[in-house]
C-alpha cells in the first residue's frame, strides 16, 4: 500500500509537471498550425535547423538559407536534439516545430524522475519530499530557458542528470558503458555541459578516493568510458574542435549578467531554510559512500557560479535545472526538520507534505518564495505570417532572394529562415529615418541575417576547415543596398506603429507602378510581391 | 502498461487534442525511446520496473539521437529511422544479451540509507 501511494504521487507529479510546463503553454494541444509559444529568436533557430535536417534526410551540411546562402557548409551544431525531433516527428505525425519544443520539456520530466530515483536510493522519504521542488524549473527566469529556446542546453542537462544517475546507481568499477552513452549524448547535444559532466566525474573520483573506494579497476573503467565516449562522439568532436573552439575559444572572463533573465541562488528566498538544513545535515555524510547524492546538489550549485571562473553564460544555463539538481537539499531539509517533530516517519507523511508543497509552488503567488508562473501566449508567430513564409518556401525557385520590409516580429530574425531561401531585412532605424524625412528611396540600410556562430565553415580535409565569411568578398550583406535587386518582397500590412505599416504599403505601391513587380500572395497579414526584372530601377525616389 | 499510462497522462495534459493524435504521440515515445531503452536496460538487473523504464527512456533517447546522426551521415535517410532504428537497437541488444547474460548488478537496488 505504501509503495502504491508513492506511485500515485509520482503519477500526479508527472501530470502536474507536464501540465504546468507545456500543457498550458501549448493551450493543451499537441499539434499546432504554426510554431506555438515561441517567445524568442533562438527557438526559431533550432526549429529551422531541425526542419532543414528533416528536408535533407541527414545533417551532413547546413541548409544554405541558414548560413547566408553559402553552399556546402558542414553541419556544425551539436546534432542530437534535432535528430530526436525529426525522428519523433516522423513517428508521431506532429510537425517538427512542435516536436523540437516538446523534447526539452519531456527531458526535464525524465531528469526529475531520474534524480528522484537517485535520491530514493539514499532515502525514500527524502526523494518524495524533494520532488515538488522540481516544478520550479517553470518559475520566472527559469521558464525562459524553455520559452526563449535554450533547448539544446536543457536537453543536454537532461543527459547530464542521466549521466549522474548512472554514476550513482551503478558503481563505475563494474559498469562503464551506460555513462559513456550519456556522456556522448551530452557532448552531441550541447557540448559545454560536457565540461560540467567532466568536473562532476572528477569530484566523484575525488570522493571515491576520500572514502578509500578508488582502485585501479575504477580508474581503468574511467579510461574505458572515456575511450568509448571518444569513439561515439569522434566525428562531431572533430567538427567541434575545428569550428567552435576556433571561432569561440575559451577566454577567462567574469560575467555577471547576460541577455536573458537570470536566477541567483538567493532567489529561492524562504526555501533556503530547507536548502540550508539540507546542506548542513548532509555534511556529516562526507566520509560515507551515501554522500554521492548530496554531492550532486552541492556540485551543481557551485557549477552554476562558474561564471566567475570564465564559464560565462554556460554557467547561467546550468541554473535552469537547479530545481531538479538541488531537489535533494530541499527534501533533506524538510525531512530533517520534520524528524524533530515526528520520530516515526511514514510514507504517507512524506506524500502529504510533498502534495502541500506541490500546491504551494504551483498555485500561489507570493514574494516570499518562488512559484510557477503561468505563461499563456501563442508567441511571436501567427497563422498569417506562417502561411506567407511557407508560401515562399513552397512556391519560389531555390535561388530566389527574398527581401523583408519592416515587420514587428522580424527583429527575431531566425524566424525569417522559414522562407527557406536567402533572405534580407531592412534595418528599422533607417526605415524610421526615411519616414521622418518623408522620403521614398531605392536604397535602404539592409542586413543579411543568418547563423554566423560557426563562421559558415566548410571542410577542406578531415581535420581542416575554412571560414568563407572571413573573406571580405563573401561576408554577409550589412549596409546600404538597392532593394530593386531582390526577387520577392514581404510586405506586412499591419504593425504596432501604424506609420511603419503605412510606409510598407506606400513602398509596395511604388514598386507595383513598374508593372514588373506584381502581387503573388496576399492574406490578412502580408502581401508578397514578385520582381520579374530584378536589378532594374523599381522606385522613383521622391518626398511624400 | 507503460503505454496505457502514457496515453492517459497525455490525454490529461493535452485534453484539447484529439484522441488519435494523443494515441499516436504516446505510441511514438513508447516505440522510439522507451522500448529500445528498456531493452538495453535489461542488461542491468535488480532495478525496479519503473526505474528501468524511466532510465531506459533516457538511454533510448541518447542512443537513438547519436545513432540517427551517424546513420544519416552514412546515407540512410532520416525518414526510415523511426521504423528501423528501434528495431536495430532492440535487435543488437537482444543479440548481445543472448551472447552475454545480464549483469548480476550486485549493487542495486540498494537498501535506502534511511527509511
Amino acid at each position: 500500500m505504501k509503495f502504491e501511494l508513492e506511485k500515485v504521487f509520482l503519477a500526479v507529479f508527472v501530470t502536474v509537471f507536464l501540465l504546468i510546463g507545456i500543457g498550458f503553454l501549448w493551450d493543451n494541444q499537441l499539434k499546432h498550425d504554426f510554431p506555438y509559444g515561441y517567445l524568442a529568436s533562438d527557438s526559431f533557430q533550432h526549429q529551422v535547423r531541425a526542419e532543414s535536417i528533416k528536408d535533407a534526410g541527414n545533417y551532413r551540411n547546413e541548409a544554405p538559407y541558414i548560413v547566408f546562402g553559402i553552399e556546402n557548409v558542414i553541419g556544425y551544431y551539436p546534432p542530437v536534439l534535432y535528430h530526436l525531433s525529426v525522428l519523433f516527428s516522423y513517428a508521431s505525425g506532429l510537425p517538427v516545430y512542435d516536436t523540437v519544443y516538446f523534447i526539452p520539456f519531456f527531458g526535464a520530466m525524465i531528469a526529475a524522475l531520474l534524480i528522484f530515483f537517485l535520491i530514493r536510493s539514499f532515502n525514500r522519504q527524502v526523494a518524495i519530499l524533494a520532488l515538488p521542488f522540481s516544478v520550479l524549473v517553470f518559475a520566472g527566469a527559469l521558464y525562459t530557458g524553455f520559452t526563449w529556446g535554450h533547448w539544446p542546453s536543457l536537453t543536454s542537462q537532461f543527459f547530464l542528470a542521466a549521466f549522474i544517475w548512472s554514476l550513482g546507481r551503478f558503481d563505475l568499477k563494474k559498469h562503464w558503458i551506460l555513462p559513456s552513452f550519456f556522456f556522448s549524448a551530452i557532448i552531441m547535444t550541447h557540448t559545454s555541459e560536457a565540461i560540467f559532466a567532466g568536473l562532476f566525474l572528477m569530484l566523484y573520483l575525488g570522493h571515491s578516493w576520500l572514502i578509500k573506494d578508488l582502485d585501479k579497476k575504477k580508474l581503468l573503467n574511467v579510461v574505458k568510458m572515456a575511450l568509448l565516449t571518444a569513439v561515439l562522439s569522434s566525428y562531431y568532436l572533430i567538427i567541434f574542435r575545428g569550428i567552435w573552439m576556433v571561432r569561440q575559444p575559451f577566454q577567462f572572463n567574469v560575467v555577471k549578467a547576460w541577455g536573458a533573465p537570470l536566477l541567483f541562488a538567493a532567489d529561492f528566498k524562504a526555501l533556503w531554510i530547507f536548502l540550508a538544513v539540507g546542506i548542513i545535515t548532509s555534511a556529516w555524510l562526507i566520509k560515507k559512500k551515501e554522500f554521492f547524492v548530496p554531492l550532486v546538489s552541492i556540485a551543481l550549485l557551485l557549477f552554476g557560479y562558474t561564471n566567475y571562473l570564465g564559464f560565462t553564460d554556460r554557467a547561467f544555463q546550468l541554473r535552469f535545472f537547479w530545481p531538479i539538481t538541488l531537489a535533494f537539499l530541499f527534501g533533506m531539509g524538510i525531512y530533517q526538520l520534520g524528524k524533530v517533530l515526528i520520530k516515526s516517519w511514514k510514507t504517507v507523511y512524506s506524500v502529504a507534505i510533498a502534495a502541500v508543497f506541490l500546491v504551494l509552488l504551483t498555485t500561489t503567488s507570493t514574494a516570499i518564495y518562488p512559484t510557477y508562473q503561468k505563461i499563456i501566449s501563442q508567441g511571436l508567430m501567427d497563422n498569417g505570417h506562417w502561411e506567407g513564409l511557407g508560401w515562399i518556401a513552397k512556391n519560389t525557385p531555390q535561388d530566389a532572394k527574398v527581401y523583408f520590409l519592416y515587420g514587428d516580429i522580424y527583429s527575431q530574425d531566425a524566424l525569417l529562415r522559414n522562407v527557406k531561401r536567402m533572405h534580407f531585412l531592412v534595418v528599422p532605424d533607417d526605415y524610421i529615418q526615411a519616414i521622418n524625412d518623408r522620403e521614398i528611396k531605392q536604397r535602404y540600410e539592409t542586413e543579411q541575417p543568418g547563423d554566423g556562430g560557426g563562421g559558415a565553415a566548410q571542410r577542406t580535409a578531415l581535420l581542416g576547415f575554412e571560414f568563407p565569411t572571413d573573406d571580405p568578398e563573401r561576408r554577409p550583406l550589412n549596409g546600404e543596398a538597392d532593394i530593386c535587386i531582390f526577387d520577392y518582397y514581404i510586405v506586412d500590412k499591419a504593425a504596432s506603429q501604424p506609420a511603419l505599416a503605412q510606409y510598407n504599403i506606400l513602398l509596395a505601391n511604388e514598386m507595383l507602378k513598374t508593372g514588373w513587380i506584381k502581387p503573388v500572395f496576399e492574406n490578412e497579414i502580408m502581401v508578397i510581391l514578385k520582381n520579374e526584372n530584378p536589378g532594374a530601377d523599381c522606385i522613383e525616389e521622391r518626398n511624400f | 502498461m507503460v503505454l496505457i499510462v502514457l496515453i492517459i497522462l497525455f490525454k490529461a495534459v493535452f485534453f484539447k487534442e484529439s484522441f488519435l493524435t494523443v494515441l499516436r504521440t504516446a505510441f511514438s515515445i513508447f516505440w522510439l525511446w522507451i522500448l529500445p531503452g528498456y531493452a538495453i536496460m535489461l542488461y542491468w538487473q535488480n532495478l525496479s520496473f519503473l526505474e528501468r523504464a524511466v532510465a531506459g527512456t533516457a538511454v533510448g533517447m541518447a542512443v537513438s539521437g547519436i545513432g540517427g546522426y551517424y546513420l544519416g551521415l552514412i546515407g540512410l535517410n532520416l525518414k526510415f529511422h523511426a521504423a528501423l532504428l528501434p528495431i536495430l537497437i532492440i535487435g543488437i541488444t537482444l543479440a548481445f544479451l543472448w551472447k552475454q547474460p545480464a549483469s548480476e548488478s550486485e549493487e542495486k537496488e540498494p537498501a535506502p540509507a534511511q527509511e
